[in-house]
């Protein structure tokens, strides 16, 4: 588990150094941060998405101006509401996974929109919406990835799974 | 291996959200520097390549640096009639009624100075270091200036001929207080400083209404003003005496309405957060927060960064607030001493009076029409690599003035 959170953790560096420069298109990169603790929230009992959170979520904060632990708190609220809701929701097929991991990525866009920052924090322009959509639906795709991933990776599967 | 031994399952999270909201809430500056700290070194290797998001800083021209000479020719040259240079406002606490100046006792500042603009008096200069200087308002707690009412109007008991007082604040207003007769005042009626040797009167305030100790509304605003006259000081001082340039190397520069609207660089000292970082006659930004060897960096355009500017056209220099919109654009907040009333081509500067800001870097360029789009500005589109910060020489001085309780 802890190699796993290490790849996703430099995935999730990756992202933001690709956020930082691509200006007006960073809305577009997906949250990888977000996609792996959906997964990490539905696959895996509360102490392993409380690790991802608190691994990922800083990596994410540091596109954030203003709110290094923003990320994490959001992350936290989501991974919490996804594992309390992962019986509810039984989730099929590829099509299942990509509309739910854009329902949460929308959830996340709003909130760290909305949370209260005392730097700049994040403004989204109107016409960046179109890039934030296309970022949406990226974020879904890739949870919808990592979730088929684990299904045919029995090893992943294990790490995810295990006591 | 993720357990909390002894928290009951179900508040493991709820306690781990709640101590995540406490530090975002208590420990912000900290946790600023953290990033900083942790961003410059993620940002690290796209420095000098180009998705770092450096580049040339336009040429500003011939045409637009001579009008940006004049302009500062007539802001910084002394009021007329008396013989006093002009020294750079740093500083303004309206809180505690003080303004912190760049000049001190080797420029000839002395306690009990007056400090004047064109406009009137606005306080006595209270505390004087080598190189700076503070002065307290007219409006401050335990302010006290001795005036005499300009005009006195006839028919006064016993036949005065004037009306002397003690113009005293009580930290908001100023009052005329310990004078005789104060009732005989009327609103409008002209407050002037005792004539002192070779120097003419200076304006102080009017009488707003009128009573045993009736209130007096200063004629000099201290809010904006970029530099103010000191008695007794023959050479004025250049705000670019007070700071040295430091090479500071672009790291980053994530703007355009991107989810880092903000630069970080990296060079050789701590910055204090409002340096200004500068090249080649630009404003380039302002830091927001520093770590050891590195700095987040605020342009002028980005979400939420407000700015004093001078706007330079053709009808002179007038002070403007303007806040970035986030797009690489900026909006004016406010006109302090009021809008241009002629559209044309004009020139952004920074302005003076907020503290580690040099004033007469440029900003933008643009056009103003008041009829028909306002301020339209154009920024920078990128940043040079190469940046030089403008470190403040005399921050220990200046951070003892700002808080000294006397």
């Amino acid at each position: 588990m802890v190699l796993l959170l290490l790849l996703l953790a430099l995935a999730t560096w990756s992202a933001v150094l690709v956020q930082i420069c691509a200006g007006p298109l960073a809305w577009a990169v997906p949250s990888v941060p977000l996609a792996a603790t959906l997964l990490v929230a539905r696959w895996s009992h509360p102490g392993r998405y409380r690790a991802a959170c608190l691994v990922l979520g800083p990596v994410a904060g540091l596109a954030v101006a203003g709110g290094l632990l923003v990320p994490t708190i959001v992350l936290l609220l989501l991974a919490a509401c996804a594992h309390r809701t992962r019986r509810w929701f039984p989730v099929r097929g590829l099509r299942g996974h990509l509309a739910y991991g854009c329902v949460f990525a929308f959830l996340e866009l709003g909130l760290l929109l909305v949370f209260p920052m005392e730097g700049p924090g994040l403004t989204l322009e109107p016409g960046g919406w179109p890039w934030a959509v296309a970022g949406l639906l990226l974020t879904g795709w890739l949870f919808a990835v990592l979730d088929r991933l684990a299904r045919s990776w029995p090893a992943l599967a294990h790490v995810l799974t295990r006591p | 291996m993720w357990g909390w031994p002894g928290v009951p399952r179900r508040l493991r999270t709820p306690l781990l959200l709640a101590a995540l909201l406490a530090a975002h809430l208590l420990l912000g500056p900290l946790l600023e520097t953290t990033r900083t700290v942790a961003a410059s070194r993620a940002a690290a290797p796209l420095a000098g390549t180009p998705l770092d998001g450096g580049g040339p800083l336009p040429d500003p021209g011939a045409t637009v640096r001579r009008r940006l000479a004049a302009a500062r020719r007539a802001v910084e040259a002394p009021p007329q009639g008396v013989p006093a240079a002009r020294l750079p406002v740093l500083d303004l606490d309206p809180r505690r009624g003080r303004l912190v100046l760049g000049g001190g006792r080797e420029h000839g500042v002395r306690p009990g100075a007056l400090a004047f603009v064109d406009a009137g008096c606005v306080g006595t200069v209270d505390r004087v270091e080598p190189h700076l200087a503070r002065v307290r308002l007219l409006q401050a707690r335990g302010s006290a200036l001795p005036v005499r009412v300009d005009r006195v109007r006839p028919g006064l008991p016993g036949g005065l001929e004037e009306l002397y007082g003690i113009l005293e604040g009580n930290g908001s207003r100023a009052f005329l207080g310990r004078a005789f007769l104060a009732e005989a005042l009327r609103p409008g009626d002209l407050m002037v400083t005792l004539a002192r040797e070779g120097q003419r009167e200076l304006p102080v305030g009017v009488v707003e209404t009128g009573g045993v100790r009736p209130p007096v509304r200063p004629l000099a605003d201290p809010v904006g003003l970029s530099n103010v006259a000191v008695e007794g000081v023959a050479e004025p001082v250049h705000p670019e005496d007070l700071y040295e340039d430091v090479p500071f190397g672009l790291l980053v520069r994530g703007g355009g309405g991107g989810r880092l609207p903000v630069g970080m660089v990296r060079g050789p000292v701590r910055l204090p957060p409002g340096t200004a970082l500068h090249r080649g006659g630009w404003y380039v930004g302002s830091v927001t927060a520093a770590g050891p060897d590195c700095a987040t960096v605020s342009g002028a355009g980005d979400p939420g960064r407000t700015l004093t500017v001078r706007v330079v056209g053709d009808t002179g220099a007038h002070r403007c607030v303007i806040r970035g919109d986030g797009a690489g654009g900026v909006r004016v907040v406010s006109w302090p001493g009021g809008a241009p009333r002629k559209a044309g081509e004009v020139v952004v500067v920074t302005a003076g009076g907020q503290q580690l800001v040099p004033p007469w870097l440029l900003v933008g360029e643009g056009r103003w029409d008041p009829h028909a789009g306002g301020l339209d500005l154009e920024l920078p589109a990128t940043w040079p690599r190469s940046l030089l910060a403008a470190r403040f020489r005399h921050e220990e001085a200046r951070r003892r003035l700002l808080g000294s309780g006397r």
